[in-house]
């Protein structure tokens, strides 16, 4: 698998890496009207506030779409796009770390693999009936040579 | 349907068009590329340089400037000018806005232009690209418009059915009509077999439901009606010009809706036209998927049904001069030029007998959050 293109975090995303490099997927929710948001950005669309909070989520959604890439773009990865469950409004890309193909509308919850010391990314797999609550434990953070030996995201 | 505007539709024309070859290689650049185009395209209108006092063009950190191609061609001054940042999605706003301009007495003639060596220099992904959405994407390898189109493509699958067979319908069809265009880069007539054969580059997406990233340039030449009707070539007025609507792809809009649904219902209502009057369209083909959507989003068929309809060929001829799936890619200008031809009747082999309105479109609004799309008739 080939070293992934560095995100380049900006002033209003910064803090959602920061927070996913902790094994935290978090959204924004306007402080005034309680809307949540995905990406983070500084206005919210509802009622134009600027205030908000960040708020830690059940990363589980569904499956919308995906794509298999082939060269030049790519040697078979899969990249799903996943309606998430808290944030309805908002889809989320990610790398398909699941078993085959993924399936339209089945359900999936992130993987976060921290590549290196200042960089997690999020993935994404089958979620098998669990609650995604975060009391299911820490989420499953895996090293980069877990991913390799698993055959990763192909 | 939007109030009709009475200062701008019918005010201006389309008198001229020119082309460099469509190439895989120009081995020029894209300086040279503009001002042939452009030459060509007043050699068309039966004007000069001299008579030009507005340039437009849209880039993407791939191309050259208004500044550099007026004096250039020894247009020192002129009187209006535009340099949009984008691709497909801006380029019938281009023409819109060179429409606006000359309604608007800025400019008298406006030349825009689109020149890009898109396969030996400048691949499309490559260049700059501002977007703050890159940093969710292209660390998963999600980088190329090929991709997303995909995505867009399997979720139409998913929710409507929609099969690769109607994909590959469109691609057939369009070569078909390029068999019958001599500027076309792909002429040799392909069968279904042939798409279902082709490899895969971004399922569902084969190599056959991809356009065909071209050298080359496209010009047009835009003045007001009335001077229109004093030139040599059978002028096509712009009865509208529409651009905006959509929503961003991330921000979680449904893929299975284009920008052009949002965009339409303004755009024909500007020209006091519907869908039954459009005689030919030329709908943004960067990728199969994006003739279906459009099918649906500008009222051909209902939404959902875009993939049995395209495959049937119902409706106005598509892509007539075979699309930038294979006459070639000049990010948009070129469905306007093969628009123009139609209406003024000098289509040749291609010709859509007694074509009077066409409808003309930008990429549909899935990178850039937004799109745009003329109509054209004959006077
Ligand atoms: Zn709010």
């Amino acid at each position: 698998m080939p070293a992934p293109t560095r995100p380049t975090p900006d002033r209003d995303s910064r803090e959602w890496w920061e927070r996913v490099a902790l094994g935290e997927f978090a959204v924004q929710e306007c402080e005034g009207c309680g809307l949540r948001r995905f990406p983070s950005r500084a206005f919210c669309v509802r009622c134009r506030g600027e205030g908000r909070r960040w708020v830690a989520i059940r990363p589980v959604g569904t499956v919308e779409s995906w794509v298999v890439s082939h060269r030049p773009f790519g040697q078979g990865e899969i990249v799903v796009t996943i309606r998430l469950d808290e944030v309805p409004d908002a889809v989320v890309h990610g790398s398909w770390e699941g078993t085959g193909e993924p399936e339209g509308g089945s359900r999936a919850r992130a993987v976060f693999t921290a590549v290196d010391d200042t960089l997690t990314l999020v993935g994404w797999r089958e979620d098998h009936g669990a609650t995604g609550t975060l009391e299911d434990g820490p989420l499953a953070t895996r090293s980069v040579s877990d991913v390799r030996s698993s055959g990763g995201a192909g | 349907m939007a109030k009709r505007l009475l200062n701008f539709p019918d005010r201006t024309a389309v008198v001229g068009v020119g082309y460099t070859p469509f190439t895989k290689d120009s081995q020029v650049s894209t300086l040279t590329l503009a001002c042939r185009a452009i030459m060509a395209a007043l050699a068309d209108a039966g004007l000069d340089p001299s008579d030009v006092d507005g340039l437009a063009t849209h880039r993407v950190g791939d191309s050259v400037a208004p500044s550099l191609v007026g004096p250039a061609l020894g247009i020192d001054d002129p009187s209006w000018y535009l340099d949009q940042f984008g691709g497909g999605s801006v380029s019938h706003a281009v023409a819109g806005q060179a429409a606006l301009a000359v309604a608007a007495g800025l400019a008298d003639t406006v030349v825009f232009y689109r020149a890009i060596n898109a396969r030996s220099e400048f691949r499309m992904g490559q260049a700059a690209n501002p977007s703050p959405e890159v940093q969710y994407q292209a660390p998963y390898g999600l980088t190329a418009p090929v991709q997303h189109f995909a995505l867009a493509a399997r979720a139409h699958m998913l929710k409507y059915g929609t099969t690769e067979e109607h994909l590959g319908r469109i691609a057939v069809r369009q070569r078909a009509h390029a068999a019958k265009n001599p500027r076309a880069l792909m002429r040799t007539p392909i069968t279904l077999d042939d798409y279902l054969a082709s490899r895969w580059i971004a399922e569902p997406f084969r190599l056959l439901d991809c356009c065909l990233e071209t050298d080359g340039a496209c010009a047009l030449v835009i003045t007001t009606a009335e001077r229109a009707r004093s030139l040599h070539r059978t002028p096509v007025l712009i009865s509208a010009a529409a651009w905006g609507g959509g929503q961003s792809f991330l921000s979680g809009a449904d893929p299975t809706v284009s920008a052009a649904a949002t965009l339409a219902p303004r755009l024909y209502g500007m020209a006091g036209l519907t869908p039954a009057d459009v005689d030919v369209a030329q709908l943004y083909d960067c990728f199969t998927y994006s003739v279906l959507v459009q099918l649906e989003d500008y009222g051909f068929c209902a939404k959902g049904e875009g993939g049995p309809f395209a495959a049937s060929g119902e409706g106005p001829p598509v892509n007539t001069h075979g699309g930038f799936l294979s006459e070639g890619y000049v990010h948009g200008i070129n469905h306007i030029a093969e628009a123009v031809s139609q209406l003024r009747g000098d289509a040749g082999d291609r010709q859509v007998p007694g074509a009077r309105v066409a409808l003309s479109t930008s990429q549909p609004g899935y990178i850039l959050p937004a799109t745009s799309a003329l109509i054209l008739r004959s006077p």
